[in-house]
């Protein structure tokens, strides 16, 4: 019985901690349910970040940590709060916010600049236009934004724009690498929307051809409108692969990243929401060695369905969008097309 | 009889088999043996059935399996990760 440690020193873990769930906006393919306006526990956030803090440092890792909400600049005091304490903590690599813009403001830039852990800003920007982006988001959300990422720019911050495709904004994807140039933003995000249900299946999917489509379009339009630009279209995410073998990434649900909710509860992904139990009364220990579902997850050979393809390396397909079309994690991705 | 304590877990995933301190983290691999022993530390079954059962599955010697038995259950004892419920 010898003790065990494959972990290198330069060995990263993602964490997804969205403090609150409270958001000004209600954004149409939002996978939300509740908004309660709570305040700020900060008792629950210290003892959250103290079970991580302790988790990367047995673990010999270095975290990093995406701060989101519902809306994190909602509650300012609770998103510097956490800030703080990772900041001064030597398991914590980086932070990022990820945020809808539109509540952002010189004097939130001025604090976030001081931070020298703060890696970027991510900005969720669902269209090219106003009209677009507004109906998903909420009018008057698009110039909010835009004028967000604008300063966010202008005081230095590293700034990379989300958009989140689905069936109702696909059209604007392949116009997307236009508007991210003309903003002089650092990286363009596009990421599948998961459809949860038969509904939003209906309303929101995009059949894997014509997926194929969109993703081949952004990235010859990124070629050409980020070239001699400091912009890069971000494709490490499932899929992209496909696209460009030297693109895409095998997902680390399961493996290497957690997403933690305001209450304690832990989930592979925000986007799978199968919780795994609560950081607080279980502890993380606990759960990342016993859940029977990251174990599951964990799965490269076997009953994988990508298992024999040529792209498993770098692909895999996304789990949250298998789950909840085949019921099965380790299933095809339905939006792949091969 | 012997029974893993509850802050710990023993695992089998497609490579290794592993026991979890899941209130400190610490990690230990275990070899086929080891493992199928604290498999059987369940507080229900004999170390006399343990010991038959490692001589038969693994064809070992009465004195190896004993052995066996003993250096890992005298560390888990030490280390409170196993206790005899009797």
């Amino acid at each position: 019985m010898d003790a065990y440690n494959n972990k290198k020193t330069d060995n990263e873990f993602y964490v997804q901690w969205h403090f609150i769930d409270s958001c000004n906006l209600r954004c149409k393919h939002c996978y939300q349910n509740g908004y309660n306006n709570k305040n700020i526990d900060f008792d629950i956030l210290n003892a959250i970040f103290k079970k991580l803090d302790e988790a990367m440092a047995k673990w010999n890792m270095k975290c990093y940590v995406s701060l989101t909400g519902g809306e994190p600049f909602l509650k300012p005091e609770g998103l510097f709060y956490l800030i703080d304490l990772i900041e001064n903590s030597d398991n914590f690599k980086n932070i990022a916010v990820l945020t809808n813009g539109t509540l952002i403001n010189d004097e939130l830039i001025e604090k976030l600049k001081t931070y020298k852990k703060l890696s970027e800003i991510q900005v969720s920007l669902d269209g090219h236009d106003e009209k677009t982006h507004d109906a998903i988001r909420g009018d008057g959300a698009f110039l909010k934004t835009v004028s967000a990422v604008a300063m966010l720019k202008n005081s230095g911050i590293k700034t990379v724009l989300m958009f989140t495709l689905h069936k109702k904004n696909a059209a604007s994807a392949s116009k997307m690498p236009e508007l991210a140039a003309s903003l002089d933003i650092d990286a363009l995000t596009v990421e599948r929307m998961t459809t949860m249900n038969d509904k939003e299946k209906e309303e929101f999917f995009i059949e894997a051809k014509d997926l194929k489509k969109i993703y081949f379009d952004v990235y010859e339009k990124s070629k050409i409108e980020f070239k001699n630009r400091n912009t890069k279209l971000s494709t490490s995410r499932p899929l992209w692969n496909l696209i460009d073998e030297n693109a895409g990434g095998y997902c680390p649900i399961g493996l290497s990243s957690l997403c933690i909710m305001h209450d304690g509860t832990l989930l592979p992904c925000r986007r799978l929401f199968l919780p795994l139990g609560n950081i607080l009364t279980d502890g993380l220990f606990k759960i990342w060695y016993n859940s029977d579902i990251l174990w599951n997850l964990r799965k490269r050979s076997g009953k994988n369905e990508c298992a024999g393809c040529s792209h498993s390396d770098r692909c895999g397909g996304c789990k949250a969008i298998s789950y909840y079309y085949n019921h099965d994690l380790n299933s095809k991705d339905p939006q792949c097309w091969i | 009889m012997l029974k893993l304590s509850d802050t710990v877990s023993i695992k089998q995933d497609e490579t290794y088999y592993i026991f979890f301190d899941n209130a400190t983290g610490d990690i230990y691999k275990l070899n086929e043996i080891s493992y199928k022993i604290l498999s059987l530390c369940d507080g229900r079954t004999t170390n006399e059935n343990i010991l038959s059962t490692i001589m038969q599955e693994f064809n070992v010697t009465e004195q190896e399996a004993k052995k066996d038995f003993e250096a890992l259950i005298q560390k888990l004892l030490s280390k409170k990760y196993i206790y005899d419920n009797e």
